[in-house]
């Protein structure tokens, strides 16, 4: 590691992180991988901890059960991090915590704040002992292992904890934490972070369902999902049903337009009928609230409020559809007939599609 | 011939935006319909009716794409020409009872491709694939309240 270097013993431990730290960040920020920072960390952390009357000697430095790496996504570019036990000494809670504190700032994000931080560690204490900060956020176990009953622990759990709290996670590593007097084991935090995850994704499904949002507890969410994506099948149905039978009609329509679409000297005819279409999409995606019942008029009330019904089609088009290339040669008399049935559909202002995002 | 920006507006959008995959879609599925206007003309109304709900499903899933596991699943059935089949219905077995167990796998049976995936992922593609069948849904009522006013 180029920057790290083995500190002086006259340096206290804290300065020592500190120096780690900083060494840390500058080579985060060189290389965006964690290679060189776990390396350099480990290397870190055992000569610092040579001072210290336990001796740690080496990653699986097995120890008073406390920080209990289980940093899963991290399994790569830390391996020896991900086993490395502080020694615990009622000298060292200090440094405990601050270590516990680099350990667990190991976020990509958090770097800027790395420094600053330990050192108000010791200060900070047990603010907020009871980690009841649930983060997502896996950590070195430092606030997990407080349970195990030591003082010393504790401290540096209520540490971490108040330090979590500072923090949003921002990464997007998995992080898991471990909530205080929960197990600490690798096989339950794997199930807190399955069970985060489904929760999250339950809480997205209940926005997309509407009428959800009273409804609390899987198994009533799963009913609802379940109605609702049969009930959407079954308006397929219905509608693909209802379009043969009325397709008749659709001929005259659509003949013209499509043949425009065949021509290849009038794509910007057929393009310019694509992006009505997607506006007339983004109208119906946006105002169509009800479709819990297969209503089919529902739809087409939102589309007649609207009273300038004029259709352009000698202009630009709206700005608001950027993503249609519109030519400027736009069949009047192709798309009229289109436009005719179109005309009580559009509205002159419509909004680009919102899209939802999937926080996932 | 969509517009260009649709697809790779999807992609560099990182929400996701639905926008470029409706345009997508109401292209598809129009003229899919188109198509199916000219060549089944004397075919009967039934016929014709899977046909449509065929291109319903096909343009939801190009306009998808492949990064979904669902709308992969989607592609794999259409091509292989295999009868789409639905569950149109509450299968009666299933109504019954159902349990939380249970309505894991009947969400996996609804949900293309849904029987190799674990739960979190199944929620995951359900979600998606909820947007994606709404959106199909007003496309189709929009282009059913064209023709019909």
């Amino acid at each position: 590691m180029q920057g790290l270097r083995a500190p002086p013993d006259d340096l206290s431990v804290l300065e020592r992180q500190g120096a780690c730290l900083l060494n840390w960040q500058q080579q985060g920020r060189e290389q965006s991988n964690y290679n060189p920072r776990g390396g350099g960390y480990c290397r870190q952390m055992q000569t610092s901890f040579q001072a210290l009357p336990s001796g740690c000697g080496g990653e699986k430095n097995a120890n008073h059960g406390d920080v209990h790496g289980s940093i899963d996504c991290f399994s790569n570019g830390w391996p020896d991090l991900a086993n490395i036990r502080y020694p615990v000494h009622g000298a060292a809670n200090v440094e405990e915590t601050s270590i516990t504190n680099v350990s667990s700032n190991s976020s990509r994000k958090r770097k800027a704040d790395k420094s600053p931080r330990s050192k108000e560690k010791e200060n900070g204490g047990g603010g907020k002992g009871d980690s009841s900060c649930k983060r997502i956020k896996e950590e070195t176990g430092g606030g997990a292992t407080s349970e195990t009953g030591q003082p010393n622990k504790k401290e540096a759990a209520s540490g971490d904890a108040s330090k979590k709290n500072d923090k949003p996670p921002k990464t997007d590593c998995i992080h898991v934490r471990a909530r205080r007097g929960q197990a600490t084991d690798s096989h339950s935090l794997a199930e807190r972070v399955r069970r985060e995850r489904i929760s999250q994704r339950m809480k997205y499904l209940q926005d997309l369902v509407p009428g959800c949002s009273k409804i609390t507890g899987k198994a009533g969410m799963l009913d609802e999902i379940i109605n609702y994506v049969q009930s959407l099948q079954r308006q397929v149905e219905f509608l693909s049903m209802k379009l043969a039978t009325a397709s008749p009609l659709m001929d005259i329509n659509i003949d013209n337009i499509f043949g425009r679409e065949i021509n290849p000297s009038c794509k910007s005819g057929s393009t310019a009928m694509i992006g009505m279409s997607s506006e007339l999409l983004d109208q119906s995606y946006l105002r169509f609230d009800s479709l819990q019942h297969p209503h089919p008029c529902s739809g087409l009330d939102t589309f007649m409020d609207s009273s300038d019904l004029v259709l352009r089609q000698n202009v630009n088009p709206p700005v608001a559809v950027p993503d249609a290339s519109f030519g400027s040669s736009f069949d009047v008399n192709g798309c009229s007939v289109w436009s005719t049935n179109l005309q009580s559909l559009y509205g002159v202002d419509f909004q680009q599609g919102r899209g939802a995002a999937l926080p996932f | 011939m969509e517009s260009k920006s649709s697809t790779t507006g999807n992609r560099d959008n990182p929400n996701r935006n639905l926008h470029g995959s409706k345009t997508m879609m109401a292209s598809h599925f129009l003229r899919a319909l188109f198509r199916i206007q000219q060549t089944s003309t004397s075919s009967s109304s039934a016929g014709r009716s899977r046909r449509i709900r065929r291109a319903a499903y096909a343009s939801m899933a190009y306009s998808a794409g492949t990064r979904r596991a669902w709308s992969r699943a989607l592609l794999r059935k259409l091509r292989s020409r295999a009868r789409l089949r639905f569950p149109r219905r509450l299968s009666r077995a299933a109504t019954p009872q159902r349990r939380d167990m249970d309505q894991a796998q009947v969400l996996r049976k609804l949900v293309p491709g849904g029987p190799s995936m674990d739960d979190c992922k199944l929620l995951e593609e359900t979600a998606d694939y909820i947007r994606f069948l709404t959106t199909q849904v007003r496309l189709m009522q929009t282009v059913m309240d064209s023709i019909s006013s």
